[in-house]
């Protein structure tokens, strides 16, 4: 946990997400890894969740900075499916 | 029988007015002029001071009014203080009752008379003198002491710090039991010869010595230029006390309050039964009318002080000591904007006494008179200590190393290594905060002040933005006030920051900040610096507050970030202060036993500046710049004089000041006028900046272009624009 200049609480984590999408009428595994963060209330509800808990995420991408591309998940809502 | 002639009073008052005011004052005589009065002006009463006596006015001898009172519990400005503060107001074209009320204490400035100050010392009574040590009981060590040290002679307020807390009870026990009164006057004490062992002088210590004080009756103008830890206090403390032994007083400037503690200990601890005062801005009110009234009244042998020190009145004065004269600090930056350092040269000629100038990087003006033949050059090429050599100083190539949280590996190697030794370190980084600047990596918002063209300052732990320019200062935002990012950060480094990534990377070191907002309150910087001297302390981060004076026997490592900044700057003086400020703190390395060494943390490893820093060679630095400046035809090779112009439009200063190239051109004379421009900090706290620069190739040129062309502008003057000007400026922003 960070916490930003003004002290808000700032968690960092990543994603993993497995599902099966229709692409071009073909059915295709996706496997991958968001980098993801949470802020204030949402990174606090972090603080009861392990690794490996199967969640469900209400949120948004953003660009990690205006210089890079890279996007980062911010949550928003986290709900709890399953314990891992 | 013919009527006394009505004597007419030229009082100055605190109006920007360049003008004396006519008073009826029947009864003044000559002696009278430079005392205080109370006089109806306008709808007010105000206080002024009597500048000349006249048989007869340009007003209507109806029309006079009467001075209403002459104060006579101060001693009245005398003549010589009178004429310096003229040749001021002269020189650095500023209205003369401000500048002579200025030059009194706050207290004196008021209406209301002056109650006769707490007594300052105090002697035995007649039955005092008869109590034996063995009539007060063994076990009152305090009592025990006091009286022994009364039996010697009398006894300052200032020295009861001797007796512990209990002092001043005791004191006021002994008056209460009638055998201990209070002085009224300061008995002169004769220097008594010093018992303890003083330092052996180097033999360029004690040729300084011997010739400054081979004529001290005459003025001579003296630099002393002497590296880091090469003795130059020694050099002070014995030219004092050959001036006190010839019954004479001596002025001592220092350029900030933060440096007095530690000369003021050490002339203490050399002179105590002598009376010394302390004039800066730290005293109260009452301590400072106090302390000038010691001194204007010749009880105070050694008055020691900060620039406004330098118009106290000294009836005995005969020898001053600038110390650090290239200090910018000499220079007051608003009101009257006169560099003390340069009025200190002109007391200490117009009273003939000798001067001496001390620093180990003196201004490059001074070090150009010094080749010049002006001053005399004494060099202390050596440090005292003997063993002690000049530090090594080594450059760490950023852009290699780079370094990590703003510090660099080697230069953490190094402090790891001093930590095992059991010695201390200093990392110097000249800007306070936690870092810089606050910015949205989002949106890229930066955290500028609303009132000023500057930047807001993070201060983390009080969860603060503040501006270093106009103190504004506001919350942190929770998040960007352009894009609402909550995840803002601070870039750049300041010496929170640094100190909090020194407490992760030495965990169990004992870390000190100092900086002007860790020693905010009264006595903090004293106590802290206490800590480093008892040794409580492994590792200091600090700015220019630690940069010069001060002396600590264990700190063997300096670590220099940030450096490069100046090198970057428009300023033409930029480079030197870089130099001296970057040759102080490496003074503070090694100055003891223990060999010093320093690490520069910078991009330009190769730049002449931090090579002749390696070499310790202030010598060829200043050649060097000198010969830049000549070709470059700027000061010293120049004179100049900046109009200064505000606004709450830039527009409106930047007219103002077209409409003053205008009516400079129109003068004919042999001035160079350059546009006006727009300040490098425009905008200060809401205000609008612009300035102009005239130059000339001699003082007096310079001088008779001012008297003329202010006088112009005085009358064009409009409520719109505020201006000044700034003679002999040194600093442009």
């Amino acid at each position: 946990m960070r916490y930003t200049p003004a002290g808000l609480p700032v968690r960092h984590f990543s994603l993993s997400h497995d599902s099966e999408q229709i692409e071009a009428g073909f059915q295709r595994k996706i496997q991958c890894k968001v980098p993801a963060m949470a802020v204030a209330d949402a990174a606090q509800q972090m603080k009861e969740l392990a690794l490996g808990d199967m969640v469900r995420i209400d949120g948004f991408l953003a660009q990690k900075s205006r210089m890079g591309t890279q996007l980062v998940l911010h949550v928003k809502q986290i709900q709890l499916l399953e314990r891992g | 029988m013919t009527a006394a002639k009505p004597i007419i009073a030229r009082i100055v008052l605190d109006v920007p007015l360049d003008s004396l005011f006519d008073y009826r004052a029947e009864g003044l005589a000559e002696d009278d002029i430079g005392r205080r009065v109370l006089v109806s002006f306008g709808r007010r009463r105000a206080v002024g001071v009597i500048v000349g006596l006249a048989d007869r006015s340009g007003v209507a001898e109806n029309k006079l009014k009467p001075v209403l009172h002459v104060f006579r519990d101060l001693p009245p400005l005398p003549a010589d203080i009178l004429h310096l503060l003229r040749f001021c107001a002269d020189y650095y074209q500023h209205p003369l009752g401000e500048v002579v009320l200025n030059a009194l204490p706050q207290r004196a400035r008021r209406s209301e008379a002056i109650a006769a100050p707490p007594p300052q010392c105090f002697l035995l009574s007649t039955g005092g003198r008869e109590i034996r040590l063995d009539d007060l009981p063994a076990r009152a060590s305090v009592q025990r002491r006091l009286l022994l040290r009364l039996q010697q002679g009398a006894l300052c307020r200032a020295d009861l710090a001797d007796f512990g807390s209990q002092g001043s009870k005791v004191l006021r026990d002994f008056i209460a039991r009638g055998w201990a009164e209070a002085a009224t006057m300061t008995p002169s004490v004769p220097l008594a010869p010093t018992t303890a062992a003083l330092p052996e002088l180097n033999p360029a210590q004690a040729e300084a010595v011997q010739r400054i004080l081979a004529e001290t009756d005459a003025f001579h103008p003296w630099l002393l230029h002497g590296i880091t830890g090469s003795g130059k206090t020694e050099v002070y403390l014995r030219l004092i006390e050959s001036i006190l032994a010839g019954n004479g007083q001596v002025l001592v400037l220092v350029p900030e309050i933060n440096l007095t503690p530690q000369l003021e200990e050490r002339i203490r601890r050399r002179f105590p039964r002598q009376n010394r005062v302390s004039l800066h801005s730290g005293l109260n009110e009452t301590e400072r009318l106090s302390h000038w009234q010691q001194a204007a009244e010749g009880r105070a042998d050694i008055v020691l002080g900060t620039r406004l020190a330098v118009f106290t009145p000294l009836p005995r004065l005969k020898l001053i000591i600038v110390d650090e004269e290239h200090d910018s600090s000499y220079k007051q930056q608003d009101g009257l904007r006169y560099s003390a350092r340069d009025v200190a040269v002109m007391r200490a000629r117009e009273r003939s006494i000798p001067i001496v100038l001390g620093s180990a990087t003196p201004a490059l003006e001074t070090w150009h008179n010094s080749q010049s033949g002006r001053y005399a050059l004494l060099e202390l090429p050596e440090r005292a200590a003997y063993q002690a050599a000049p530090p090594a100083v080594h450059l760490i190539d950023t852009r290699r190393a780079k370094p990590e949280q703003g510090l660099s590996a080697p230069l953490l190697r190094a402090i790891a290594e001093r930590l095992e030794r059991r010695e201390q370190s200093l990392v110097f980084i000249n800007r306070r905060g936690f870092s810089p600047v606050l910015m949205c990596n989002a949106c890229g918002w930066l955290s500028a002040c609303p009132r000023c063209s500057s930047k807001l300052v993070v201060h983390l732990r009080e969860r603060q933005l503040r501006c270093h320019h106009c103190g504004h200062e506001t919350h942190i935002p929770a998040s960007c006030p352009d894009c609402g990012n909550t995840d803002l950060s601070p870039v750049g480094h300041g010496t929170q920051r640094v100190e909090e990534v020194l407490a992760e990377h030495f965990p169990s070191a004992r870390i000190l900040r100092i900086d002007r907002d860790s020693t905010r309150r009264r006595h903090s910087l004293r106590a802290m610096l206490a800590q480093v001297h008892d040794d409580e302390v492994d590792i200091l981060v600090g700015t220019q507050l630690l940069a010069k004076g001060h002396d600590f026997p264990k700190l063997t490592l300096v670590g220099i970030l940030n450096a490069d900044g100046a090198l970057y700057s428009t300023d033409f003086r930029a480079s030197e202060r870089l130099f001296a400020q970057l040759l102080q703190v490496t003074g503070r390395a090694g100055r003891a036993a223990l060999p010093g060494e320093v690490l520069i943390q910078t991009d330009f490893p190769s730049h002449d500046l931090y090579l002749t820093l390696q070499r310790h060679d202030y010598n060829a630095f200043a050649d060097s710049l000198l010969a830049e400046r000549r070709q470059a035809d700027f000061p010293p090779f120049c004179f100049q004089a900046l109009l200064r112009a505000e606004a709450t439009q830039l527009s409106e200063a930047m007219a103002f000041l077209a409409k003053a190239v205008k009516a400079g051109l129109s003068l004919n004379r042999p001035v160079t006028l350059y546009d006006p421009v727009p300040a490098q900090m425009t905008r200060l706290a809401g205000r609008e900046r612009a300035q102009l620069l005239v130059q000339a190739d001699s003082r007096k040129t310079l001088h008779d272009f001012l008297q003329a062309w202010l006088a112009g502008l005085r009358e064009k003057a409009s409520q719109r624009v505020r201006w000044s000007i700034d003679v002999d400026p040194l600093d442009f922003y």
